[in-house]
């Protein structure tokens, strides 16, 4: 072949690849608007033409000239092929499934204005530097009102900036940093909250035991609880120690820090990394026959541990999860489980993909559409984001939000967006996994104890 | 005190890991030989071919094939590593040849881009944490534990190194494509067929890459932030020499070694220093001998 053929073939070659990757990428990393605009015919409203009002418009308008329907552009920050990326999939689906699913069933504030969510998503690698970067564009180029915001680093970083732009942050990190942060929420117990429920549990099943924390030393998300953790063993008598284990740990790493949890004679683990660690660190519990009982935090645990530790017999009633809420598939049937299910037949979701994490990010947009019924049109688009978040806050003193069976009744207050404080711990006992509790923790403020250790 | 049984783990582990670490390098070094240049789509062939293992893996399990899903795996990843190794020399490397090396190391960077879409596209809903199905051998050997995943890593890493380091060393066809890596100009001279010996460089490379990528994923799991592994990999190929072959398993080693050996012993003081010390210990031998343990030195005349 002439090297003029060669070239040629080449670059036909490179274009096909491209284009290909491009349609694929596209999807899902950095695509520039991967906005949900429901078909007219599925809209209720399409046998009379609608009036969308820009936000700007409407702004300037008089309430006489109340819009028939408003677009309200949404951030969408999530980890599609960072570290957490694991996990990060999963939710992001969720949150996709939900935004499409709302906008097609309706979604509709208190004096009947249709509302309709654009949203922009990003992959930011779980890179807190381009989350910034992807902060701004959303701010400055799509003016957004509201952001479904992924890990803590990030979340935590932007808090302040978020509160100044007054945008609403509904987050999947629940740092209980950010129960005290303005614009920031998110429909769970915050991590300390969760992790002490865990160590009830664990002084419950033999008071005065001895817990091993494995967790990365260096990783927000993996810190946040531990002061809570610790405060909360104290109380309640039992002795704490601490190993490293990275995030993204080989199965080296996690056999050197079973080994080094092994010198401790633990009666119980906390792992407080994303799934992909603490599989790793019940795989080596089991290699190495280690008896004591793992729980992991609600990142570090879902339907995939077993297959994932790669022992399921080995494991079972050894390893635990918390989560503060029961999962889809042991509630298919319960109201709010049935919308994650009818959202996912909605857009050809196979079932088997409705679970925990998928589960995560649809109830966070959810947060946000129960935002927007709970204000007027007006309101919604003088004050934008910060109509949503006083929407929020009106179940302080008013009517509870409640998402279906999926979570209590929840309450946030000015100051204070600890919606509930129950969580369960989900055992795996070889054959499946069984919900103990839920468990509220008492006795120490989980909250205050993270937040006095970290200065907040 | 140091625990002997903790000691002993953790030795075994370093070595696993350590010779993970060489096979990944072997990619660079072998494309380093040929095109003077590093090949950065390098860590995007590994990616692919973990994700085309699993696939491949979970399509025959389903289809009552689960005991022989990995091994047929891994040859389909194999021979997927081999022909896009292949592909970027027809389409990167041979184009630019004779440009200046940055040319290359800049296409193979947009390349890494295209092939992550493509182990993406490959993956589709997939591309998240999962395992390989292995079976639940497992011996004792005193204190260590070996497992299936142990003895994966092992064969994989291990005998793509063995393979590729006899090949080079002992066979003609090895010392045909040291001699084009040496002097392409006089091997052409020689009648050797120079394109065809630098296009399979490149493939073995790829084969290097995407076994190494597999014996990596059963020790850490299928990941699609797997790829990070590999720069550290680059790490014991700068180590070794970017042109050494056979170094690269002491560069890996070495590198095994300190970032395991560190990681456990510094942990209450320096919690995951290992990443950091593998690359400072690159750092210092690259000061003292600026071409790599094992690398030619080259002196220009001026």
């Amino acid at each position: 072949m002439s090297r003029a053929a060669a070239i040629g073939a080449a670059i036909v070659i490179i274009i096909i690849v491209a284009a290909a990757a491009y349609m694929v990428a596209g999807k899902g990393a950095a695509s520039p608007t991967a906005t949900a605009s429901p078909t007219a015919a599925a809209s209720p409203t399409a046998a009379s033409p609608t009036q969308t009002a820009s936000p700007t418009q409407a702004a300037g308008g008089s309430a006489a000239s109340k819009p028939k329907e408003i677009t309200i552009p949404v951030g969408l920050l999530v980890d599609l092929s960072g570290p957490t990326s694991g996990v990060g999939r999963g939710y992001a689906r969720g949150a996709v499934a939900a935004f499409k699913y709302f906008n097609e069933k309706g979604i509709y504030t208190k004096d009947g204005v249709r509302v309709k969510l654009e949203y922009y998503e990003r992959d930011y690698g779980y890179n807190p530097t381009r989350a910034v970067q992807y902060y701004k564009e959303f701010r400055d180029k799509y003016h957004v009102y509201a952001i479904v915001g992924w890990g803590t680093a990030d979340t935590e970083k932007l808090s302040t900036q978020t509160a100044k732009d007054k945008i609403l942050y509904i987050s999947a990190s629940y740092s209980a940093v950010l129960v005290t942060r303005p614009y920031n929420f998110f429909p769970a117990p915050d991590y300390s909250t969760q992790a002490c429920a865990a160590v009830t549990w664990m002084a419950q099943r033999k008071p005065h035991g001895t817990l091993v924390l494995l967790y990365d030393h260096r990783v927000e998300y993996s810190k946040s609880p531990i002061p809570a953790i610790k405060a909360m063993a104290k109380k309640l008598g039992l002795k704490v120690y601490e190993v490293d284990l990275p995030l993204a740990a080989t199965d080296a790493d996690a056999e050197a820090a079973i080994q080094k949890a092994m010198q401790y004679h633990p009666d119980f683990l906390w792992c407080g990394n994303t799934i992909s660690s603490c599989s790793r660190a019940a795989k080596a519990m089991a290699k190495y026959g280690l008896k004591a009982v793992m729980v992991a935090n609600v990142w570090g645990f879902d339907e995939r541990f077993p297959s994932l530790a790669g022992a399921p017999e080995k494991l079972a009633n050894l390893v635990a999860g918390v989560s503060p809420w029961k999962w889809p598939e042991y509630m298919k049937d319960k109201p709010g489980y049935r919308e994650l299910y009818e959202a996912a037949r909605m857009l050809g979701i196979p079932e088997k993909d409705v679970n925990l994490r998928f589960m995560q990010g649809f109830i966070n947009v959810w947060l946000l559409v129960k935002a927007i019924e709970r204000t007027d049109s007006k309101t919604l688009l003088q004050k934008k984001g910060e109509a949503l978040k006083e929407a929020l806050e009106s179940s302080c003193n008013g009517e509870p939000i409640k998402l279906g069976d999926i979570t209590p009744p929840m309450r946030y207050c000015p100051g204070n967006h600890l919606p509930f404080r129950s969580s369960y711990i989900v055992v795996w006992n070889g054959k499946d996994f069984v919900f103990e509790g839920p468990i509220t923790p008492k006795g120490v403020d989980c909250v205050k104890a993270t937040l006095k250790a970290s200065g907040g | 005190m140091v625990d002997s049984a903790a000691l002993a783990v953790i030795t075994f582990q370093s070595t696993v890991i350590g010779l993970v670490f060489a096979a990944l390098g072997l990619g660079f070094n072998i494309v380093y030989r040929v095109s003077k240049s590093i090949n950065l789509a390098h860590p995007a062939i590994v990616l692919l071919a973990v994700y085309v293992t699993l696939v491949a893996s979970s399509y025959l399990a389903s289809h009552g094939l689960a005991s022989l899903g990995f091994a047929l795996g891994t040859l389909v990843a194999a021979v997927v590593g081999f022909a896009t190794g292949v592909a970027m020399e027809i389409t990167i490397a041979r184009p630019l040849r004779g440009r200046p090396p940055v040319a290359l190391i800049a296409a193979t960077l947009g390349a890494y881009y295209i092939l992550k879409g493509v182990a993406k596209a490959v993956a589709r809903d997939m591309w998240t944490t999962a395992s390989y199905r292995l079976p639940g051998i497992s011996i004792s050997l005193g204190p260590v534990v070996v497992d299936a995943t142990d003895i994966a890593a092992i064969v994989l890493a291990g005998g793509t190194l063995a393979a590729l380091i006899v090949l080079h060393r002992f066979t003609r066809l090895g010392v045909a494509m040291r001699a084009v890596a040496e002097d392409p100009y006089g091997a052409s001279a020689y009648g050797l067929p120079v394109k065809t010996l630098t296009m399979l460089s490149w493939g073995l490379a790829g084969l290097a890459g995407a076994l190494a990528g597999v014996a990596l994923a059963s020790k850490t799991g299928v990941e699609p932030s797997i790829d990070l592994y590999v720069l550290e990999a680059l790490a014991a190929s700068l180590l070794a020499g970017l042109d050494s072959v056979a170094g690269i398993v002491v560069g890996g080693l070495a590198l095994g070694f300190v970032r395991q050996m560190s990681n456990y012993f510094l942990m209450s003081w320096l919690p995951g220093f290992g990443d950091a010390a593998a690359f400072i210990l690159m750092l210092l031998v690259l000061l003292v001998k600026p071409y790599g343990l094992f690398g030619t030195e080259r002196i220009e005349r001026v």
